[in-house]
């Protein structure tokens, strides 16, 4: 009975706001016609534009990337593919060297390939941008260049190709992460074996390592390959509009006046398609083959290698410049914060702590902070009493079917944040119009479950794992008391795994404060930033600060940028060293 | 090529805990060669020092002539059996065991010829294309061994290879696993925790105890003949009691009121000191007659049986010694019965002290 009940009551959450709400986009889909979807802005097999040009301007020699556009649909599935591609190479390569050698510094290179994870919206993108994106003068890394080989270069990347870099840096991490955990889950002995029957090298990451790091590899390239069609960020900044996530983006900034995109539902049923079909095919893929290891007889602490000398320069010479390359955003971020000025200079100029003072002065920023936190620790209420009953339900209930329960609190991983955005929209605006849960009254409540089903699956993980951990004998001998279902999990079962929901709580709000699909479209409906009774959160205000055009604001967008960190780092310090829990950044 | 092994004085610490310390040992060409110990003893680090998966810190290793103590594994031609076998899950039984082969730049017609022979010496056939997953623990132990046989290593190492299998085919697999491995003449080291095991199928064992070898021999003379505590008592089940030596000529040890005369030759020096004495269960044996010339008669009383199938196992009571014995499965015997026992002199083993 308990477990019926708390089964049903999440069934209908989910159904009620993610199922019902997405499924609005078939209807909204149909009514705009799916045929338009084919039409040469969309698909286009005859590409225009170019991927670099080399010019000489005098003694300059000018390298600007841009790259070519084959319609909205087809250069989104583009960017993704480059983006995952590089990425898978990159993380792996990181991966590889943190899970399997030791090297001096290894401990700084283990935390800098983190940090391009802690997120930034917009600020991240338009720092890239500065640093090596297109500027009348110099970007910073022409500057750089043209100083250290003392020869006048001018490298830039603008549009496509400045979205793909940003992607590749922002996202790779993500690849390095699961990868890296597979690796550590992998039983040394099967390499062991290789290297005793002749393996060395790179035949044996090639044969061993890297088939067995395999489901690692799938799960991140996917997040990477998803997160790349649904990122805004960097297609605004780089003012790359033909991709699919400006286009449903731009659905919302004709909506107050009644002007929506009208192609906006048949574009995000095409995002949610491919989402899905990439995160259902890796699901398959990953199940095929039996990778589950065929048994936990040896030692289970990989073998750390020493690196040779040719190895040692490669990870000096090579992964070191290439991570700290892809810290630069972050870095840049503090520096665009606490200067007084960056326009048409390479670095930065000026100190001041002014920008990070007017977080808390100027009225409608620090409005945002507000509503960000309210929103969040209102979603994560919501998280937590969803999550338990869900995870204890699935880990503890055998029942057929059961699994469709932990399949939906898994999914909005997959699900594009625009697709959800739309959904929302369409759903919360046809059925409650005129109602406090219209997000053209008052976006707040349909954020709120938004960022509730969004960031569900963090604190779910969290807490599934706590469940696991703890032997069911000790729920039984409390039900054997006479103890009810409900009694038990209260009395027993929560307090054994506070630390896993305080965890996972805690991971979800910082993925609730930094999210950006939903607050920048539903949020964008919320009134102007400027005025002190505005409903947006943070990521609108950042938004809204680096697109204004003036000077002042982008820096006020970068402090809220360095706020954003702060809190992130005080959580993943708190989860990791206070609780000793592991910090679930994005992984499956 | 077959090698003879030789460790000498080698060390291996990890942090403050010595793993192995200062071992010699002389693995004969050819020799299948056990070393036993319980958990914890060195075993497995010995056997991955042999295998290049760790370098000692003091002390050399030499395969024949060849100095091997820090060559790389992939330098070394040895072939190692996993406790958990080490099967890829992502490759088939083919795959597997082609694996060492295709690294050592073999046409794919050598390769197939190669494998097809080792299928068949393992009895294999008819699995190459299934994956790991799909097999039994038995038939995945073979795979293991298939695999690292096919190379035809100067060595051959295994891991404690049946103790992932249940009772009874470690039982049926030890008499197997001698035959293949006798069949290619190869070098081999085996290690396992189970004295049984490595009796019935080792030309020649190495004891370890805390890092130490403490005797090496062949497994009856390690039986007989054990020169310390540990092993006599590592060596099968027995019984331990302390006693005082008597007299030395003839010698004799009390134990608790019971005179009992031994049959080895113990220092003079020992008379009226307290020692330990191991008695093995099937040392014991039933007598029903009187026999007079015989020594060594007890009478005690049985006061608890066991039926283990094929004999019984028996506690008896001698005054306020309890020994454990063995009796036929035909003896018709039952709890309280009085009877007497003879322990042959040369069965009695004495130790100084408690290693
Ligand atoms: N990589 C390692 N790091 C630290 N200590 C180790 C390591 N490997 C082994 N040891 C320690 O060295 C000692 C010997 O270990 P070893 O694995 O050789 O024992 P073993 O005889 O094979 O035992 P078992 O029968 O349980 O397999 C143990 O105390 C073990 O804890
Ligand atoms: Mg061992």
């Amino acid at each position: 009975m308990f477990f019926i009940s708390q089964a049903s009551a999440a069934f209908v959450y989910f159904t009620v706001f993610l199922i019902l709400p997405i499924s609005m986009i078939l209807v909204a889909a149909k009514e705009y016609g799916l045929s338009s979807l084919v039409q040469p802005h969309n698909i286009r097999l005859s590409p225009i534009g170019n991927l670099v040009t080399i010019t000489k301007v005098g003694e300059s020699l000018n390298i600007r990337f841009y790259g070519y556009s084959f319609g909205t649909i087809l250069n989104s599935l583009i960017i993704a593919s480059i983006v995952t591609l590089f990425s898978t190479i990159l993380g792996v390569l990181v991966a590889f060297v943190l899970a399997r050698y030791d090297f001096p510094l290894k401990s700084v290179l283990r935390i800098l390939a983190i940090i391009p994870l802690l997120m930034t919206p917009f600020v991240n993108a338009y720092v890239i941008k500065k640093l090596f994106g297109p500027t009348f003068g110099y970007n910073t890394i022409s500057w750089l260049l043209s100083t250290v080989i003392g020869h006048d270069v001018k490298l830039m990347f603008a549009g496509y190709s400045g979205v793909v870099l940003t992607q590749i840096i922002t996202f790779y991490p993500i690849v390095y992460l699961n990868v890296y955990s597979s690796m550590n889950n992998i039983d040394p002995s099967l390499e062991e074996q290789a290297e005793n029957l002749g393996a060395k090298g790179f035949r044996l990451f090639r044969t061993i390592t890297l088939p067995l790091s395999l489901p690692g590899v799938m799960a991140g390239a996917t997040l990477v390959f998803i997160f790349s069609i649904e990122d805004v960020a960097a297609p605004i900044i780089f003012g790359v509009r033909d991709v699919l996530a400006y286009q449903v983006y731009s659905y919302f900034q004709g909506v107050r006046v009644g002007l929506g995109n009208p192609e906006a539902a048949g574009l995000s049923l095409v995002m949610l398609v491919i989402a899905l079909a990439m995160f259902i095919a890796i699901r398959n893929y990953v199940n095929l083959r039996q990778y589950a290891m065929l048994s936990k007889g040896g030692r289970w602490k990989p073998r750390i290698r020493k690196l040779g000398l040719k190895g040692l320069v490669a990870i000096y010479l090579f992964v070191f410049p290439l991570v700290l390359f892809t810290v630069s955003p972050q870095i840049g971020v503090f520096m665009l914060a606490l200067s007084e000025r960056w326009a048409e200079t390479p670095l930065p100029q000026g100190f001041t702590l002014k920008h990070l003072m007017g977080l808390f002065q100027i009225r409608g920023v620090f409005k945002a902070i507000l509503n960000s936190v309210l929103y969040s620790l209102a979603a994560v209420a919501i998280i937590v009493v969803l999550a338990i009953s869900t995870s204890y339900v699935v880990s503890r209930y055998k029942l057929r079917g059961i699994s469709v329960l932990d399949y939906l609190s898994t999914a909005p991983l997959a699900i594009p944040g625009l697709v959800i955005a739309y959904g929302y929209f369409y759903f919360f605006h046809d059925a409650f119009l005129g109602t406090m849960l219209d997000p053209i009254v008052n976006p707040a409540l349909p954020i709120i479950i938004a960022y509730s089903i969004r960031r569900l699956p963090f604190a779910a993980r969290s807490i599934f794992a706590g469940l696991q951990q703890t032997h069911v004998s000790l729920e039984e001998a409390s039900l054997n008391l006479g103890a009810s279902r409900l009694r038990t999990l209260t009395k027993i079962v929560i307090p054994l795994i506070i630390l896993n929901i305080v965890s996972g709580a805690m991971i979800s709000f910082v993925y609730c404060v930094a999210e950006t699909s939903v607050s920048i479209t539903l949020g964008g409906l919320g009134g102007d930033i400027t005025s002190p009774t505005h409903k947006a959160p943070i990521s609108m205000a950042m938004l809204d600060l680096i697109t204004s055009g003036r000077v002042e604001s982008v820096h006020l967008a970068a402090a809220l940028g360095v706020f954003l960190i702060l809190v992130q780092i005080i959580v993943i310090v708190l989860i990791t060293l206070v609780f000793k829990q592991s910090y679930a950044f994005i992984g499956v | 090529m077959v090698v003879d092994v030789r460790l000498e004085k080698v060390t291996k610490k990890f942090g403050k805990t010595i793993a192995v310390d200062s071992v010699d040992l002389y693995i004969k060409k050819g020799e299948l060669f056990g070393i036993i110990g319980p958990s914890g003893c060195g075993k497995t680090t010995t056997l991955r020092l042999i295998a290049g998966l760790e370098f000692p810190d003091e002390g050399r290793i030499f395969f024949g002539e060849k100095d091997v103590t820090f060559s790389k594994p992939y330098e070394r031609n040895t072939a190692m059996v996993f406790q958990n076998y080490a099967l890829w899950p992502h490759m088939t039984v083919y795959e597997n065991i082609a694996y060492g082969l295709r690294l050592r730049k073999l046409t794919e017609n050598e390769v197939r010829r190669r494998v097809k022979q080792v299928l068949e010496l393992t009895k294999l056939e008819g699995l190459e294309n299934r994956y790991p997953t799909q097999l039994s623990g038995g038939q995945q132990q073979r795979v293991a061994l298939a695999r690292a046989l096919v190379v035809e290593p100067e060595v051959l190492l295994l891991d404690e290879p049946l103790s992932n299998l249940d009772a009874k085919l470690r039982v049926e697999m030890r008499g197997e696993l001698r035959n293949i491995i006798k069949t290619t003449g190869i070098t081999a080291i085996y290690v396992t925790h189970d004295q049984e095991e490595a009796m019935s199928i080792c030309d020649r064992i190495a004891i370890m105890n805390k890092g130490r070898v403490i005797q090496v021999g062949d497994p009856k003379e390690l039986y007989f003949n054990p020169k310390s505590f540990f092993v006599a008592t590592f060596m099968g089940k027995s019984n331990v009691l302390k006693g005082m030596i008597k007299e030395t000529d003839p010698m004799f040890v009390e134990l608790d009121g019971l005179q009992l005369r031994l049959d080895r030759k113990i220092d003079d020096k020992l008379v009226g000191k307290p020692v330990y004495v191991v008695i093995r269960p099937e040392s014991i044996k039933i007598v029903r007659e009187n026999i007079d010339y015989a020594e060594n008669i007890i009478e005690g009383e049985v006061t608890s049986i066991s039926f283990l199938g094929s004999h019984y196992l028996l506690s008896i009571s001698i005054g306020s010694i309890v020994l454990q014995a063995y009796a036929e499965a035909s003896e018709r015997l039952s709890k309280g019965d009085e009877v007497k026992v003879r322990i042959d002199p040369k069965d009695i083993l004495v130790f100084e002290e408690q290693d």
